[in-house]
């Protein structure tokens, strides 16, 4: 079944990798980023990135919220970083 | 019969990281490659099972060992080091080189018939005793839970019931893997021990030459080629015919033909 919901844009990283080599030229200035699953409080995952912290500092069930960033050509995608308040 | 030129041509499963194409979405956010999504995978075990890089390198570096020995695969006679395995580049973190199956042109084949007719060919009997098949979802991201068991334990489990033993009686290991990671989920979801204990069951070179459990004894899908299944199935039946080049293999464990275990 599938529904839309009013997500509260919080939620904890399940699993993350960090990319040190970029496979698509888009990313070359970015290196290195981090792609992760969130788990959002509502309990769906999605596919994002992490910014606004340290890479080192990454760790899995680590608290997050959304952050809204416009990329090239007009999309607009969730990112997430680091929980200012825990969730 | 599985045959391939990964190396000189083309892969498809490989194409998110060597072609310039996003190949889903999900690349907006810079996620490409079948290698990211065992990467994630293989982060949340470390999260879940304290697993990680130094259980990985003892798997790479034992199969490394046994591909020494094999004067037909890409790693005969050419040594991997502990320090070569942690100074190697990230290919998603927290994935290293040799964390990684290689590529390959070859081709192989294997011969399935009647016991009746194999006894009367010129090779010795090689005896297929269990088979099982299960397949769990290729969504990566949306499994409910990346470490729980693969789809190994419930193959496994027919395998073991339909030949009438357990993971206890098996002598070796020929295993169809991907990553350093898998080769430690597989074993774990057939039995060889519990989430969380890897770490002590490849410790000391167990899966090595000499060993207590040999595992890919030709080098396997990192220092032999990547022939996907048929790299194991070939070599596990060679090992059980006593035709493969080298007498230390049967020394090892090739002449005791027993009970070998295929993924």
């Amino acid at each position: 079944v599938t529904k839309w919901i009013a997500a509260s844009g919080r939620g904890k990283i399940y699993t993350f990798a960090v990319y040190h080599v970029a496979f698509h030229d888009a990313f070359k200035n970015s290196l290195p980023y981090v792609t992760a699953v969130v788990e959002l409080d509502e309990g769906s995952r999605i596919l994002s990135t992490i910014t606004g912290c340290d890479i080192g500092d990454i760790r899995c069930d680590m608290p997050v919220e959304v952050i809204w960033r416009t990329a090239p050509g007009g999309f607009v995608l969730p990112d997430f970083t680091p929980a200012t308040v825990d969730t | 019969v599985c045959s391939d030129n990964a190396t000189s041509g083309h892969r498809s499963f490989a194409a998110g990281a060597t072609k310039s194409e996003p190949p889903d979405d999900n690349a907006a956010f810079g996620e490409f490659s079948r290698v990211a999504h065992f990467a994630m995978a293989a982060r949340r075990g470390m999260h879940e099972f304290q697993t990680g890089p130094e259980m990985w390198k003892e798997i790479a570096l034992n199969q490394r060992k046994w591909a020494n020995l094999n004067p037909d695969g890409a790693f005969y006679k050419n040594p991997l080091t502990d320090d070569d395995y942690f100074n190697a580049d990230w290919v998603v973190e927290p994935f290293r080189l040799y964390d990684c199956c290689i590529m390959s042109d070859e081709g192989r084949a294997c011969i399935v018939t009647s016991k009746e007719r194999a006894r009367d060919l010129k090779s010795p009997l090689v005896t297929i005793m269990g088979l099982g098949e299960a397949n769990s979802s290729v969504d990566i991201h949306q499994s409910s839970s990346m470490t729980s068991p693969i789809s190994a334990q419930r193959a496994g489990a027919m395998a073991f019931d339909m030949a009438g033993i357990t993971a206890n009686d098996v002598d070796a290991c020929e295993i169809c893997y991907c990553f350093t990671s898998t080769v430690e989920i597989t074993h774990r979801d057939y039995g060889f021990f519990k989430p969380g204990e890897g770490q002590d069951w490849f410790a000391n070179g167990r899966t090595a030459p000499g060993s207590e459990i040999p595992v890919s004894t030709s080098g396997g899908l990192f220092s032999d080629s990547y022939c996907m299944s048929l790299t194991p199935v070939t070599e596990g039946v060679m090992q059980l015919r006593g035709v493969v080049a080298l007498a230390s293999w049967g020394a090892t464990w090739g002449q005791r033909r027993r009970t070998l275990s295929f993924v």
